[in-house]
């Protein structure tokens, strides 16, 4: 049987960093049949096999057994990251690790790289780790730091999966259990600490390609020019509005055309296609 | 009747879609285990397989829209743990309950539905047995034993278009696929089956009644 590629590997490989750091725990031999708590596939499929480590929230807390790639986000790293915050009076600090990083996004691309998109005040306390060092953070948001490797042919041979986060949040086992890779721009699994969602990104390109050609880019980022779109979306079909609309819009059958399937995310045009253009 | 079918349901309730799109034949065992109450063997289903699959020919399922309701978001919450709630809220519930903050907001399990007037499933087989089968559930997709997606059965038709190969197909036959089966998934091909690349069209198909 193949190695198919998975959204954990991939997060795996892309991390590998961190677990190479000295202060990386010891962990311990377990069954190959039983099961990581988190992402429940048997240690006999995970990707350092038979290695577990043993994790639990607090004392009063249940001991968990987790793979290697699942606990990964809960390893702080001064190396890869760097400090997060100063503990306590003394001169004790916290590493940042990638489990506790929110409005932070990031996208582990086919060659295995994470990317990461964080806010200001993150990327000045990381900036001499390194993923900084090797050009790996960007000061963005999650969407735009999806759409920026898009544009720059990242993104080009997606059908061998890359796996997107956003964002990365402060769940980190929530995130790790529903990991799911992305193969297609039309069928985006987008992964967050609030778990998985779906989101059609093919259809935001050929909007995006239609609002340029038509000159209309401020108009499709704004939630007043969907309106009909809108409210058929949520169930209020107004066929009156959406010809008033038809009237006002060049080539209105074309761009409906292009509409994402999904009602949801017909809901959310707006605010994707700002995304798109960095507004 | 034999021969290919399109079975048409009316939906009452907004359909929770999960990351495999369901599918006619995954349905129709289940109706078939609930009928002889053996939910272990692979029972035989009134329709026909095809070679290339190695599967039936049972398509996934499509949101049918009419001009005046097109297929909508219909999100909604639910408890999430009915036995955690304290016993004020169960012998005086609130009237009304803030589902985006507040004291409730986080035992409050959230969904996004689907809600259009019918679904429509294409097959190849014994339409009227399939139909009759499909009367036996109560609903599609997530929460389908908690009122989820319920429907009845409207008719079944003959179908020329082959609405059937509207489903996953194996990746290296991807040639024998309907140009609308392009995006690839692991999933799998039969009920029960081994995950294996596949290709299928989008988990949302839509149509249009007139």
């Amino acid at each position: 049987m193949t190695v198919t590629m998975s959204a954990y590997r991939r997060f795996h490989t892309a991390t590998q960093r961190i677990r190479d750091e000295n202060t990386w725990p010891s962990t311990v031999e377990v069954s190959r049949s039983s099961v990581c708590s988190c992402c429940t596939r048997p240690f006999d499929a995970v990707e350092d096999p038979g290695e577990a480590v043993m994790y639990r929230y607090s004392a009063g807390q249940a001991r968990m057994s987790l793979c290697t790639t699942c606990f990964t986000p809960k390893h702080g790293s001064y190396l890869a990251l760097g400090v997060e915050r100063r503990a306590g009076t003394s001169d004790k600090t916290v590493a940042g690790k990638l489990g506790m990083l929110p409005a932070c996004g990031a996208v582990i691309t086919t060659d295995n790289q994470l990317h990461l998109s964080m806010p200001a005040g993150f990327v000045s306390k990381f900036k001499d780790g390194s993923f900084a060092r090797d050009g790996l953070i960007s000061e963005s948001k999650p969407d735009p730091l999806f759409w920026d490797l898009y544009r720059t042919g990242g993104l080009d041979d997606i059908d061998q999966g890359i796996v997107v986060i956003a964002p990365l949040g402060r769940k980190s086992l929530n995130l790790m259990a529903n990991l799911r890779l992305t193969s297609s721009l039309a069928e985006c699994w987008i992964n967050s600490d609030q778990g998985v969602r779906v989101s059609d990104r093919e259809s935001i390109c050929a909007i995006a390609d239609w609002a340029t050609k038509h000159d209309r880019i401020a108009e499709v980022c704004s939630p007043r020019f969907w309106s009909p779109i809108r409210a058929a979306a949520q169930g209020q079909h107004d066929q009156n509005r959406l010809a008033a609309w038809g009237e006002h819009t060049p080539d209105p059958a074309d761009l409906i055309s292009r509409l994402p399937d999904d009602p949801h995310d017909r809901l959310a045009l707006h605010l994707a296609l700002k995304s798109y253009f960095g507004r | 009747m034999t021969g290919p079918f399109k079975i048409l349901l009316a939906l009452h309730t907004p359909v929770v879609l999960q990351a495999v799109p369901p599918r006619l034949d995954g349905l129709l065992h289940e109706a078939c285990c609930r009928l002889h109450g053996d939910w272990a063997c692979n029972h035989d289903l009134p329709l026909d397989r095809d070679p290339v699959l190695a599967g039936y020919r049972a398509s996934q399922i499509t949101f049918v829209s009419t001009p005046e309701y097109p297929l909508a978001a219909s999100d909604f919450a639910l408890v999430a743990q009915p036995e955690a709630l304290d016993r004020h809220l169960v012998t005086e519930p609130p009237k009304k309950i803030k589902e985006n903050g507040g004291p409730y907001s986080g035992r409050l399990s959230r969904y996004e539905g689907l809600i259009c007037p019918y679904l429509a499933f294409y097959g190849d087989g014994d339409g009227e047995a399939c139909a009759d089968l499909l009367e036996l559930l109560d609903g599609v997709g997530r929460l389908h034993m908690m009122g989820g997606g319920s429907f009845t059965v409207v008719g079944v038709e003959p179908d020329d278009s082959a609405g059937w190969r509207l489903r996953s197909w194996p990746k290296k036959w991807a040639c024998d696929a309907p140009a609308k089966a392009n995006i690839p998934a692991i999933e799998s091909l039969t009920v029960g089956g081994e995950d294996e690349p596949i290709v299928r069209p989008r988990r949302i198909m839509r149509e249009v009644m007139r």
